[in-house]
């Protein structure tokens, strides 16, 4: 009996031991709360402008939506500017919910982990928040008004996770990545450059006419690169999509073409692609073979009953001629690395695993020394 | 079978308990001292104590004795007392690193804002109540955690394995063998369970029999900690340094932690409870030692163990990281001569008797 007590008791103790260290007993007022979605970072001089993108919970009383607000401080530190919006708005601020990290362009001609530092020691900070830069300045994107969602930083974060990633034309980075490009032997990076896009749509246009406010959506599809931290290139539209079927699954991507006087709407599935990398002769050399499955969606001419039913075959010179655009955007990347610095097909680390012996020799200036083969090939 | 533990006991011990203290700073540090080439780090303080530990098994088969009882034997009353009270004080020290790791975990991980040490509190009555109990308690706390370590720690290979880029492990051997071998030294502290055993002598039958499966259990419990290391490596590559507190930090990459939330953080806290029992272990083992010296007085030598070390970890709190690097580059050699040395030279105290 006098065991079964004791058991008892203990089983008491690490119950309220767990409840303890879980920060149970820390309540939140969600009155006094405001839930940061997204963060943008400008730089203005010596100091930060930090930008807030919020999502304030309402009681039911008071209306029950969450509001949108975007708050900006300028501070020294990230910390300090954090703080500030804080004590200026009676909030504690939570980052623990925060999904977008978007660096303004004035802020990335400096190391941008002079101030992303910070969020890689905040153990609150979820490292696998998106990142990316914007075309002018954070604030103002976030002061923008957009039909996807009512909070901006939301709606980055469906556009940069949604369809045009799936179809391989944005590029994807969250801070854990980005980070560990910075610190490994290529201290190279990338991000996506999210730009203002006027809304071209009659729907927008008739909501805006109807709202008198001006809606604006968001083109993702640029790249930009970066070494130690400062950007120092960017990858066009089809450059993004050429990288990016390097990196990721990509089930299905429109693609446009003109060939043979016609304009053509590819469907693009990638097959495989594989990154090889050696050094022969004391020459570092690297190889990327992509395989695509290529159909026809349309074409600007009525299809013949033979095209037909091929279900739609891609024509020899059509084929011929996006694996040459193909191949010449893997150039011009490559060339773009070579000048930049930015290591985008990852030779250091290539060189490190596969041919260690080289690599004190060659780390310095292994872009310039690689002879490079690309080769894509299109399958019908 | 009074003050006994059970082979299945030790088993669970080497197997999951001794694992647990390897789960939070440690893979960050292994990270730090040798990159890439963290599992052979790793690797040559585990193959010198599974040495140590077959010396001591190989021991235990010979003789019931315990460790005090051999001492005794050999060097009389004096070289008894001076054995337990080095003892407690290797033991008292060596739990001073991973109690200030829980500490900073606790007041990181678990709260938003900046808390109090007094949150820490709690722990100490249940290293007063754990402290007045005999050897065979640590059995009693290796039967609870083995469900407790095993699901969670399997739960968290599932969540966090996908999300590695283990070809960053590569290529193994790439770091120079004495920059690997001053890791290794470096990282002594955390691979010192041998000196558990030693007390363990006599609580247990030794036999052929347990030797194999506590050797087997210690192999066991090493792959699971490479496995963790591997994992966390390739999670974070490079970045690995810069992330402390391994055990909740390397689930959250999983896919669905964004739709589900940081579920991954219960089964951290869950094995954070593991590690509670783990961080007694070594207040547990000084206790005993000096109980050596002074008899019946279990409860006030753990109020005296405990109150010191509440002491000791208040002054240090604030400056951990010196401490661990003061401990682990400078006073290495402790844990080489009292988790190694001493254990390994035991047995010739029986031949001494003998003869």
């Amino acid at each position: 009996m006098r065991k079964g007590k004791l058991l008892g008791f203990f089983a008491l103790f690490l119950v309220i031991l767990f409840l303890f260290f879980t920060n149970d007993f820390g309540l939140v007022d969600v009155q006094h709360t405001a839930i940061i979605t997204g963060l943008g970072i400008d730089s203005e001089g010596e100091e930060i402008l930090l930008t807030a993108d919020l999502a304030v919970p309402t009681s039911s009383d008071e209306g029950g939506d969450t509001q949108p607000l975007a708050i900006s401080a300028r501070a020294k530190t990230l910390p300090e500017a954090l703080e500030k919006i804080g004590n200026e708005l009676g909030w504690t601020p939570k980052l623990v919910y925060c999904g977008i990290l978007l660096l303004g362009e004035e802020f990335l001609s400096n190391d941008v982990f002079r101030a992303l530092d910070f969020f890689l020691r905040d153990e609150h900070f979820p490292d696998n928040c998106l990142v990316a830069c914007a075309k002018g300045r954070a604030e103002e994107i976030f002061a923008i008004k957009t039909p996807v969602d009512n909070i901006v930083s939301l709606a980055l974060s469906k556009i940069l996770t949604g369809e045009a990633y799936g179809a391989g034309k944005c590029s994807y980075m969250n801070l854990k990545d980005f980070a560990a490009g910075y610190y490994d032997e290529t201290k190279s990076g990338f991000l996506p450059i999210v730009k203002k896009q006027d809304a071209c749509d009659s729907t927008l246009k008739r909501k805006e006419k109807d709202s008198g406010e001006e809606n604006s959506v968001f083109c993702v599809t640029e790249t930009a690169l970066f070494f130690e931290g400062k950007k120092v290139a960017e990858l066009d539209e089809k450059e993004t999509f050429a990288v990016n079927l390097l990196r990721r699954r990509v089930s299905h991507s429109a693609y446009c073409l003109h060939a043979e006087g016609e304009e053509y709407c590819l469907d693009l599935k990638k097959k495989k692609a594989n990154i090889s990398f050696c050094v022969k002769n004391f020459t570092p050399s690297l190889t990327v073979d992509v395989s695509l499955d290529a159909k026809i969606t349309d074409k600007n001419t009525p299809f013949t009953v033979g095209e037909l039913s091929t279900s739609f075959p891609l024509k020899n010179a059509a084929e011929t001629l996006l694996e040459k655009e193909l191949e010449f955007c893997y150039e011009s990347i490559f060339e773009k690395s070579k000048q930049s610095g930015a290591d985008v097909f990852n030779l250091v680390d290539k060189l490190k695993c596969n041919a260690s012996k080289f690599y004190s020799a060659y780390r310095q200036d292994v872009l310039s020394r690689t002879q490079t083969l690309f080769r894509v090939r299109v399958n019908r | 079978m009074d003050n006994k533990l059970s082979t299945r006991q030790l088993c669970f011990f080497f197997a999951c308990l001794a694992p647990s203290g390897k789960l939070l700073n440690l893979p960050s540090l292994l990270a730090e001292k040798a990159g890439n080439d963290l599992l052979l780090c790793a690797l040559l303080p585990i193959a010198l104590q599974f040495f140590v530990i077959f010396a001591l098994l190989s021991l235990s088969e010979k003789t019931n004795e315990t460790a005090f009882a051999l001492v005794k034997g050999a060097f009389g009353k004096v070289g008894v007392i001076l054995f337990s009270l080095l003892f407690a004080l290797y033991f008292l020290f060596s739990a001073i690193t991973p109690l200030l790791e829980q500490v900073s975990f606790a007041l990181s991980a678990f709260y938003d804002s900046l808390s109090s040490f007094l949150v820490f509190l709690p722990f100490f009555a249940f290293s007063v109540f754990a402290c007045t109990k005999k050897v065979s308690a640590i059995g009693r706390s290796a039967d609870i955690c083995f469900p407790i370590f095993t699901l969670s720690l399997f739960a968290l290979f599932a969540l966090a394995a996908l999300s590695g880029d283990y070809t960053a492990l590569f290529p193994i051997g790439y770091n120079s063998f004495f920059h690997i071998a001053k890791g290794s030294l470096a990282t002594l502290n955390y691979f010192s369970d041998s000196a558990f055993l030693l007390l363990f002598l006599g609580h247990f039958e030794g036999s052929k029999k347990t030797t194999r499966k506590v050797l087997l259990s210690y192999a066991i419990g090493s792959l699971l900690s490479l496995a963790f290391f591997a994992v966390f490596y390739g999670v974070y590559q490079d970045l690995a340094p810069k992330q402390h507190f391994a055990l909740v930090n390397i689930g959250k990459y999983y896919k669905a932690i964004t739709t589900l939330g940081r579920v991954d953080l219960v089964l951290g806290y869950t094995l954070s409870l593991v590690l509670l029992f783990y961080a007694v272990v070594p207040l547990q083992m000084s206790v005993e030692c000096l109980s050596q010296l002074f008899e019946n007085k279990r409860m006030v030598l753990s109020f005296a163990v405990n109150g010191v070390l509440l002491v000791l970890l208040y002054l240090l709190k604030d400056s951990c990281d010196d401490f661990f690097r003061w401990g682990s580059e400078k006073l290495f050699f402790l844990f080489l001569i009292f988790a190694d040395l001493i254990p390994l030279i035991l047995p010739l105290f029986r031949r001494k008797k003998r003869a």
